[in-house]
């Protein structure tokens, strides 16, 4: 079983923080999931339950928000933390595998 | 699909020296030209000689400032009347910017309208260097900073009033973009013919050169400049998944800085036929495929080249989204 948020998707998302322009800290907790603060914004992204059509949970104290993989990851975090962030509408069309 | 190909340079670099003399050669007998001249009275066109009815002059303002006004509806024109006959059927098309044009916006307006999607292809840009010039210019003028950023190919003008390409603008040229070969000109002199081959980026021939100039790392930006050039290498076949969604998360989160995409991919599906990409901004185009690779290497390349990248981050980001598509793949096999 691989942690809550991988190695990978954790050092992702502290290398984005800098790119963003967003003052903050990521950190992990002790159930290996992963606390982002950034000024006054704070949240956990934990495994979602095994019951839930997605992959992680962002929670704060407001709200908890799911998420199927480390793209949406990426777009619910900078949402959360980049007030001058507007997600992309367009999305890149599969490609396909093959010619 | 006709190529299009756009030439771009900051003022003085020599754009018209090189089309004019390009456009004596036989070969390009039957090409069309756009050429975008900043000011009411337009001089650049009367110094070039070709047949009259294939030449647009747009002298309304700056090409990428009236995208869609002006250089759209006259490719649309030049379009329809060569399918009426009116126009000798030409093979190609070169638009002419003014030297203090931005080609981003040129270059998805070409490769994302709807109206002449299908008709035209972006075969490549070609971005005059003054030699003499370019050091004070690039320190000065982010304009000319991003026509350098985005070329295919680089041509350094004015060679025949230096001795050679100082150390300094050759470093800086590398810097700014290590994957545009680079041509060195005098009188404007150049193989015409090589210099507008083919499609661009896209042909394997060119993509051999390309990957040739390919850096083996990441490039800093250096003092005075914001731009840098970031490289992705993978070892390993990537997944045409991972692939995917490094593209969309590279132009969500990089898009309004990144000026140009490129990269030649070996996907784990099809792995004896390399996928080429190619993007500008937020636009990436389908990929095409290759028939062969170009030569023995078959690592994966992928190169940016825009302002504010993080080589830690990119590499982070394919690293994340290739072990959640095998985490993936693994959980459906069990």
């Amino acid at each position: 079983m691989t942690a809550a948020v991988p190695d990978s998707v954790a050092e992702l998302l502290a290398a984005s923080l800098p790119l963003w322009g967003v003052s903050g800290v990521v950190v992990r907790d002790a159930a290996g999931g992963v606390e982002v603060t950034a000024g006054a914004v704070r949240f956990s992204i934990v495994r979602a339950p095994a019951n839930l059509p997605f992959r992680w949970l962002l929670v704060s104290a407001e709200r908890r928000r799911g998420v199927t993989g480390v793209a949406g990851l990426l777009r619910a975090v900078r949402t959360a933390v980049d007030p001058d962030f507007r997600p992309l509408r367009v999305r890149v069309a599969a490609l396909p595998p093959s010619p | 699909m006709i190529p299009v190909w756009v030439l771009t340079g900051f003022l003085g670099s020599g754009k018209t020296t090189l089309l004019g003399r390009c456009l004596k050669h036989p070969a390009f007998a039957r090409t069309a030209v756009i050429i975008n001249e900043f000011g009411e009275i337009g001089l650049d066109h009367d110094l070039i000689e070709t047949s009259e009815e294939s030449f647009v002059t747009l002298r309304t303002g700056c090409l990428c400032c009236r995208v869609r006004d002006d250089l759209l509806l006259t490719l649309e024109d030049l379009l329809r009347r060569r399918v009426e006959g009116v126009l000798a059927p030409f093979e190609r098309i070169i638009i002419e910017t003014s030297g203090l044009a931005d080609p981003g916006p040129i270059l998805m307006a070409l490769m994302t309208d709807q109206d002449i999607a299908g008709r035209i292809a972006l075969a490549g840009v070609v971005t005059t260097v003054d030699a003499v010039h370019a050091l004070a210019t690039l320190d000065r003028h982010g304009e000319a900073i991003r026509q350098i950023a985005v070329a295919d190919r680089l041509v350094v003008t004015k060679t025949d009033l230096v001795a050679a390409p100082g150390e300094q603008l050759t470093a800086r040229l590398a810097a700014l973009n290590p994957a545009a070969v680079v041509i060195a000109a005098a009188f404007g002199a150049v193989d015409a013919e090589e210099l507008f081959a083919g499609s661009g980026g896209k042909q394997a021939a060119d993509l051999e050169r390309w990957l040739a100039s390919t850096p083996a790392a990441s490039q800093p930006a250096q003092p005075h400049q914001a731009i840098a050039s970031v490289a992705l290498v993978r070892e390993t076949p990537m997944r045409a998944v991972a692939l995917t969604l490094l593209l969309e998360c590279l132009a969500e989160h990089c898009g309004s800085d990144l000026l140009r995409l490129k990269g030649l991919i070996q996907i784990a599906e099809c792995p004896d036929r390399p996928a080429v990409v190619h993007g500008v901004g937020h636009v990436i185009e389908p990929p095409a495929w290759l028939e062969r690779w170009p030569s023995a290497d078959r690592r994966s390349r992928l190169v940016l080249i825009g302002r504010k990248l993080q080589a830690a981050w990119v590499e982070a980001l394919a690293t994340a989204l290739e072990a959640e598509v095998a985490e993936v793949l693994a959980a459906g096999q069990t």
